[in-house]
C-alpha cells in the first residue's frame, strides 16, 4: 500500500517587515486538500534543531535578496550552499542558511529530504505591505510549493 | 602596496559574526600603523524610525534592530519611559523582565560560544565542519540556546522580536504552570552549561594580553541585567541615563557604524568579561564557583580570547538565576501598571548579552518621541577591538594569509560584535609592509 508522509512546511520571516513575510502570504494560497498534507510552522529564525524535529521531508519557505523582486527560487536543500553567494534569504536568521542546513545534515540521523523555497523581495520596512512586483508572485510560489507536497507526500511506499 | 611602502591587509568578509564587515590593516615600513573594521552594512536609521512615536510603539519597534537580543533593546528603552513617567512596577513583573532577560542571554551565549566562537579554537573553518567530527558539541549548544528561545517565547510572545513588553510591564503575564513547565529543562541546561565552563576553561587562548578599561552596570545585590549604575576598572560610577557625562559617539571615515569612546579618548570594552570582573561577586553562588574552578579570574580580564570563559561562567548565572525566578514567580497582581506620561527625557542602559546598551528618548508634552540616540555594545566595542587589533596583528601578519586571517578574525569574534545592531562587519585588508 501507499502511504502519504507528512511533509512539514516551514514558514520563515516577518509579517511586519513588508517583503520578508511573503512566506505567510505563500501559506495562505496553498490549497486546502494540499494543506492538509503538510504540517505548517513558522519558525522565525531557522536553527538546525528546526530541519530535526521530524523525520519527513522539508520545505522551507522564505523570502530572499538577489533576483528580481517576485522570481522564485527553489533549491533542493543539499544544494542552497552552491546559491548562496548568488541568493540571501532575508529573513532575520542567527546563522547563514548554508551553515544552518550544513549543521542539520551532520546532525540527522539521515539524508536531509527537502527543498527551499525563496520569492525575491524589494522592500523590507517595518509596517509595510508586500510590495507589488513580490505580491504578484505569490501565487506562483503557492502552486510550487504544492508541487512539491504533493510530491513528497507521496514519495514513501511501504510494504 | 603602494609607492609610499604601504600595504593593505585585507579580510574581505568577516565570517562568523552577526552582520556584515571588513577589516583592513595598514602596514608602514612593514610595522602595523592602523586596524580599521569597517562597518559597510547600511545605515538602518532606528532613531528616525521611532520619532513622533509613543513609548509602546517605541518598545516595538527598536525590537526589530536585532534578531538575536531583542530583549536588550525593549528592556533599556521601557525602563527609560519608565523612569520618566514614574511607574511603579509590580515586584512579579520585575521578575519577570529579569527571566526574560536571563532567556536571551542564554539564547544569544550559547549560539555564540559552540556555533560561532568553538571552531576558532578547534581549528575548523566553521560549525558545519565542527558539527561532522563533534556532534554532541554542536547538539549541547542548541540544545541550551533552544531553551533559551523557549523562555522568551514563554514570556515575550514569541521567540524572535517579542510583542509583549509594555511601557508599565507586560500585555500578558504567564500562569505559573507555564514557568513551572520550565523546571526539568533548567535542570539538565544548567548541568550542560557546567559542562560548558570546564570546556571552555579548557581551550588554549592565543598568546595575547593587555589591560583593557572595562564598563559595565553594577548592582549591590544582583548581578547587572537590567538594573544598576554604570562602573569601570578606572573608578566611574555613574547613573545609567547620566551615560554621556562619560561617554561619546564619533564619526569615523572607514565605518558606517557610529564609534563611542570615552570622554578622554580611551577605547574601553564591555560585555561578559567586563561585567564578570566588576560584578563577580554578584554571580549565583553556582555560577561564581564554576568561574573559581577554572582558576582563571585574573586571566579572563587581560585576555580578550578568554571571553568564552567569561561567556560561558554567565550562561551558567543565567540558567540558574532562570531556575530561581521560575521558583519564586507568582502571578502579578498587576501585570500592566497604569502610568501617564510626561514631557522628558528618558534615558536607561541594560546589559546586552553583548554589553551595555544606551537609550536616550526626548519626549514631548504629548508622550511622543522628539529625538532619539541609540548606543549598542558593538558601537561602543568598535575602538576596543581596532585597538586590540593593531596591538595583535604584528605576531599574525608574517603568517600566511589564510592563517593570519583566521586568528585576526577570532580576536574579532571574542567580542561577539553584532554588526547589525552597530548599522544602526569581515572582509580582511592589509595595507602597505
Amino acid at each position: 500500500m501507499t502511504a502519504v508522509r507528512k511533509v512539514e512546511l516551514l514558514v520563515c520571516g516577518d509579517l511586519l517587515r513588508g517583503d520578508d513575510g511573503v512566506g505567510a502570504a505563500v501559506v495562505r494560497g496553498i490549497a486546502p486538500d494540499v494543506a492538509e498534507m503538510a504540517s505548517v510552522r513558522a519558525v522565525g529564525q531557522l536553527m538546525p534543531d528546526d530541519l530535526l524535529s521530524q523525520a519527513g521531508p522539508v520545505i522551507v519557505v522564505d523570502a530572499v535578496h538577489g533576483p528580481p523582486p517576485g522570481e522564485l527560487v527553489d533549491v533542493d536543500l543539499a544544494e542552497v550552499q552552491h546559491v548562496a553567494d548568488s541568493i540571501v534569504p532575508s529573513s532575520c536568521h542567527a546563522l547563514p542558511l548554508p551553515m544552518v542546513i550544513g549543521i542539520a545534515r551532520h546532525l540527522a540521523p539521515g539524508p536531509l529530504e527537502g527543498r527551499f523555497i525563496g520569492v525575491a523581495g524589494r522592500e523590507w520596512e517595518i509596517g509595510s505591505d508586500l510590495s507589488p512586483e513580490t505580491a504578484a508572485g505569490v501565487g506562483a510560489a503557492a502552486v510550487l510549493v504544492e508541487t512539491w507536497i504533493r510530491q513528497f507526500a507521496a514519495g514513501s511506499v511501504v510494504a | 602596496m603602494h609607492e609610499s611602502g604601504e600595504i593593505d591587509y585585507s579580510v574581505r568578509q568577516l565570517t562568523r559574526v552577526e552582520g556584515e564587515g571588513r577589516l583592513t590593516i595598514q602596514l608602514r615600513d612593514g610595522a602595523v600603523a592602523e586596524a580599521h573594521l569597517e562597518i559597510f552594512e547600511a545605515p538602518r536609521y532606528f532613531e528616525r524610525l521611532v520619532v513622533g512615536r509613543t513609548g509602546d510603539e517605541v518598545v516595538d519597534i527598536v525590537a526589530r534592530i536585532c534578531g538575536i537580543c531583542p530583549v536588550a533593546y525593549q528592556m533599556s528603552a521601557v525602563h527609560a519611559f519608565e523612569r520618566l513617567f514614574a511607574v511603579a512596577l509590580d515586584p512579579e513583573v520585575r521578575r519577570l523582565r529579569r527571566l526574560f532577560y536571563c532567556g536571551e542571554w542564554i539564547e544569544s551565549h550559547a549560539l555564540h560560544i559552540y556555533l560561532l566562537h568553538a571552531p576558532d579554537f578547534l581549528g575548523y573553518p566553521s560549525a558545519v565542519e565542527m558539527a561532522a567530527d563533534h556532534p554532541g558539541l554542536v547538539e549541547r549548544g542548541l540544545r541550551i540556546k533552544r531553551l533559551g528561545n523557549r523562555i522568551v517565547a514563554l514570556i515575550g510572545g514569541r521567540a524572535i522580536h517579542p510583542v509583549s513588553v509594555r511601557v508599565g510591564g507586560f500585555s500578558r503575564a504567564p500562569r505559573r504552570a507555564e514557568l513551572d513547565a520550565l523546571r526539568e529543562e533548567l535542570a539538565t541546561a544548567l548541568e550542560d552549561a557546567l559542562e560548558t565552563v570546564r570546556w571552555a576553561a579548557s581551550l588554549p587562548p592565543p598568546d595575547y594580553t593587555r589591560e583593557p578599561r572595562l564598563v559595565a552596570l553594577r548592582h549591590p545585590t544582583e548581578y547587572p541585567m537590567n538594573d544598576g549604575r554604570i562602573v569601570s576598572t578606572d573608578g566611574l560610577d555613574l547613573d545609567p541615563a547620566d551615560w554621556p557625562d562619560a561617554f561619546a559617539e564619533e564619526q569615523v571615515s572607514w565605518s558606517n557604524a557610529l564609534q563611542a569612546r570615552a570622554r578622554d579618548g580611551v577605547p574601553y570594552l564591555l560585555g561578559p568579561t567586563s561585567r564578570v570582573v566588576l560584578a563577580g561577586d554578584t554571580l549565583h553562588p553556582t555560577a561564581r564557583a564554576a568561574l573559581e574552578a577554572t582558576g582563571l579570574g585574573d586571566e579572563l580580564r587581560t585576555s580578550v580570547f578568554r571571553s568564552i570563559v567569561a561567556r560561558s561562567v554567565e550562561l551558567v548565572h543565567a540558567l540558574a538565576e532562570a531556575a530561581d525566578q521560575v521558583e519564586a514567580y507568582r502571578e502579578p497582581d498587576l501585570p500592566l501598571a497604569p502610568w501617564t506620561p510626561r514631557a522628558g527625557i528618558a534615558a536607561w542602559a541594560t546589559e546586552a548579552p553583548r554589553g551595555l546598551l544606551y537609550h536616550r528618548y526626548q519626549v514631548g508634552d504629548d508622550g511622543t518621541v522628539e529625538h532619539a540616540q541609540i548606543v549598542p555594545p558593538t558601537s561602543q566595542n568598535q575602538a576596543a577591538i581596532e585597538h586590540d587589533l593593531t596591538a595583535f596583528a604584528p605576531r599574525v601578519i608574517d603568517l600566511p594569509h589564510d592563517a593570519a586571517t583566521r586568528q585576526l578574525e577570532q580576536l574579532i569574534r571574542s567580542y561577539d560584535p553584532c554588526i547589525s545592531c552597530a548599522t544602526h562587519f569581515l572582509d580582511v585588508r592589509v595595507e602597505g609592509r
